[in-house]
């Protein structure tokens, strides 16, 4: 009789672990190959586990409610004759490779699709490292290269032959500026973003910001309403890591704004504590200090959302990335005349209005959730004294 | 002089095998170091040792050729004793598997004594090694690597015919004890057809003792075996070669200790991927030196993990069929490297 382990397989492509919801035998009954032992719940569905031999089962170690990965033992099971893993021999793969005198690291039979501890994917060598260093590459760049090593490793050839491709163009040196934005930008993209859209009419905003000292820009506007409707649905500035949902304190925003050779984001905290000509007031002040390159090196930290106004570079629709760390970016377009359907008067009048554009991370939120939060700015845009 | 004639000897012109050309060295050392003398069983003709090896020479220096008592233990000591009074001793032992009767004397005497007393210690040890069907776990072993662990000990494996009579000489001629590890197969089936008219001991060597030689180039992958292995390698290589157009550097270290890490840290430097073959098993093995030195020295050249390819991790086979899987063979070691090339 030898001990051998119940493991947790590998359930589907994407499944990592599993809850164990039920033992389907008690310790000491016996059960037959193939037949269930035990359920357990994935994030999708409830599944049964079968057991590969005929056995008794001598012990649980996960018991009912315990949370698992693929590949953790659940269970020993005392079966007949010898098999493949023992207790004995649990540290060793019997996998013949080109030299079987070296144990190989451990891996679960039953998991044969997980990748192993040694998956090279993403693994840069210290020969790949080292040439990084030398031609001042970055990790950031290797999505230039087709990757050809294991799993999609980068091998220093694929290096080798990214310099010959880079080498075939003319070089120049990137301002620090322009390379933060290409790291962030790379960074942010790694997150699915979508994005909705929705007119506005700004005739109420243009006829209103006369009456404000300092006459503040729809981007003030945009920057107050934003904030009080993020302050009645926070559900798009929230941030998601590990198992928990992260809610913001404040609604701190920033602002993109454009020097040279790329965009700052500068951060307006408590927005929803000042009034729109306290706003224009702050939202001058760090214009002019992200143009004058002045502004601190903290300034873009912290912001939950970001107002983008791509309408001032006479854009109708955009749609910009969030900076990485924050889960949503509210664009503006630019103002134009647009039709728009009387049905007092039964004719069309002419209206000022601008798209507007909020792309957000989906993992975070969903497409109504966005659209209940474009709607609720869209009414403030539109009835601006509600800013006030 | 019955048999084979000195001229016949110093003019071996034509094919020559590895064992001609340590027949070869010796019998120029006796001519050129008088203090030279030949020690091992059945070394005498008419027998001429268990491989032949001295076959002739106990007829051209017949005071200078001796036999010894079946003892390893009591040979070295003799040796040891004799090189410390001056002599160069080349002891030969039937087979290196036996060198472990005669560890102490080797390690604890030949070893230290320089160390000990200032008094070099010039002896050679022949130690015939490496499998060979049929000679089973006594007569098949290669014993290396607990030979290089002594400090004192110079250890050397050459794989050529040139090497094997360049390096029997150079080793002759050195003053630390040598253990001079001979490789069984290449006895017969390493051999070279000498230029016209020149005989092995008309050449120069090319390089001093303790040199690695890179005997194949390549950009794929840096390939580092010695003795038998470099044979088994170098068909290896050619079959990647055609089969796979995978060209391997192959670099043949020569010399097991002090080891020659620049020539391979060189040739990683092109390749960045390292495959090491010894017919040794693995566990603290010179492989395992290699390897550890080139993870704490040139990691920053690896874009691959080192790779090993050694005997099996159990006795050798008496079976000719089991001996042939169990030593490392080209089929494995070509695996091995399309594994590392591929990685």
């Amino acid at each position: 009789m030898t001990k051998t382990a119940i493991r947790l397989p590998q359930l589907g492509e994407a499944v990592a672990e599993a809850t164990i919801q039920e033992w389907l035998i008690a310790v000491g009954d016996s059960i037959e190959a193939d037949a269930d032992i035990a359920e357990v719940e994935t994030e999708k569905s409830v599944l049964a586990i079968t057991s590969q031999h005929t056995g008794v089962l001598v012990e649980i170690v996960k018991e009912a409610g315990s949370a698992c990965e693929v590949g953790d033992l659940l269970a020993w099971l005392e079966v007949e004759g010898i098999v493949e893993e023992t207790e004995q021999s649990e540290e060793i793969d019997t996998h013949q490779t080109s030299d079987p005198t070296e144990p190989k690291p451990m891996r679960a039979p039953t998991a044969p699709a997980l990748a192993p501890a040694g998956s090279s994917a993403g693994f840069l060598s210290p020969r790949v490292r080292s040439m990084l260093a030398e031609t001042g590459l970055r990790e950031a760049d290797l999505h230039l290269v087709r990757a050809t090593g294991t799993d999609g490793r980068v091998t220093a050839r694929d290096i080798e032959r990214l310099q010959a491709h880079l080498d075939t163009y003319i070089a120049h040196d990137a301002s620090s500026l322009r390379r933060a934005v290409s790291d962030s930008m790379s960074r942010a993209w790694e997150r699915p973003l979508a994005t909705v859209s929705s007119l506005v009419q700004m005739d109420p905003i243009l006829k209103h910001r006369r009456s404000i000292p300092g006459r503040p820009s729809a981007s003030i506007y945009a920057l107050r309403a934003l904030a009080l409707a993020l302050r009645e649905d926070d559900r798009l500035v929230r941030i998601i890591a590990g198992d928990h949902i992260y809610e913001p304190k404040h609604m701190d925003i920033a602002l993109a704004v454009d020097a040279e050779d790329g965009v700052l984001n500068p951060v307006i905290h408590k927005v929803d504590t000042q009034g729109l000509a306290e706003l224009d007031e702050s939202v001058n002040n760090v214009i002019e200090q992200a143009r004058s390159r002045k502004l601190s090196p903290d300034a873009g930290e912290g912001g939950i959302a970001t107002i983008s106004n791509y309408g001032s570079l006479r854009i109708t629709w955009a749609t910009p990335v969030p900076p990485p760390g924050q889960s949503c970016l509210l664009g503006l377009g630019s103002v134009r005349r647009h039709p728009n359907w009387n049905a007092k008067t039964n004719s069309w009048d002419c209206v000022r209005a601008c798209e507007i554009t909020m792309t957000f991370d989906h993992r975070i939120a969903d497409g109504a959730a966005a659209a209940h939060l474009l709607h609720a700015v869209v009414k403030y845009l539109e009835h601006p004294e509600r800013l006030d | 002089m019955a048999g084979v004639t000195a001229e016949q000897l110093a003019a071996s012109v034509g094919t020559t095998t590895y064992l001609d050309a340590l027949r070869q060295a010796m019998f120029d050392a006796l001519a050129q170091w008088p203090e030279a003398f030949i020690y091992g069983q059945d070394v005498e003709d008419p027998f001429g040792g268990a491989f032949k090896a001295t076959k002739g020479l106990s007829t051209a220096y017949p005071e200078r050729v001796r036999n010894a008592p079946i003892c390893e233990d009591a040979m070295a000591g003799l040796a040891v004793g004799a090189a410390i009074y001056g002599a160069r001793p080349i002891l030969e032992f039937q087979f290196s598997d036996f060198a472990s009767i005669a560890f102490n004397q080797l390690v604890n005497h030949a070893a230290t004594t320089f160390y000990r007393t200032g008094k070099p210690c010039p002896l050679v040890v022949r130690l015939p090694m490496g499998g060979t069907a049929g000679g089973g776990p006594f007569h098949c072993q290669s014993p290396e690597a607990w030979l290089t662990y002594h400090p004192g000990l110079i250890v050397v494996a050459p794989s050529s015919v040139f090497d094997a009579y360049h390096m029997l000489k150079q080793s002759i001629a050195c003053d630390d004890p040598v253990m001079f590890c001979e490789n069984k197969l290449l006895y017969f089936h390493e051999k070279e057809v000498s230029e016209a008219g020149k005989s092995l001991n008309e050449s120069t060597p090319q390089l001093p003792l303790g040199k690695a030689a890179v005997v194949r180039e390549g950009d794929a992958c840096t390939v580092v075996a010695y003795s038998g292995m470099v044979k088994e390698v170098m068909e290896a290589a050619e079959r990647l070669s055609t089969r796979n157009g995978i060209l391997v550097e192959v670099i043949d270290l020569r010399c097991l200790k002090p080891l020659d890490m620049q020539t391979i840290y060189d040739s990683l430097a092109r390749t960045g991927r390292l495959v090491m073959v010894n017919e040794a098993w693995s566990y603290g093995g010179v492989g395992a030196q290699v390897i550890s030195q080139v993870t704490q020295h040139a990691f920053h050249l690896l874009d691959a993990p080192p790779r090993r390819v050694s005997a099996l991790e159990t006795p050798i086979p008496y079976h000719p069929e089991l001996w042939r899987s169990h030593r490392p063979h080209a089929r494995r070691i070509v695996q091995a490297i399309i594994e590392t090339v591929q990685y």
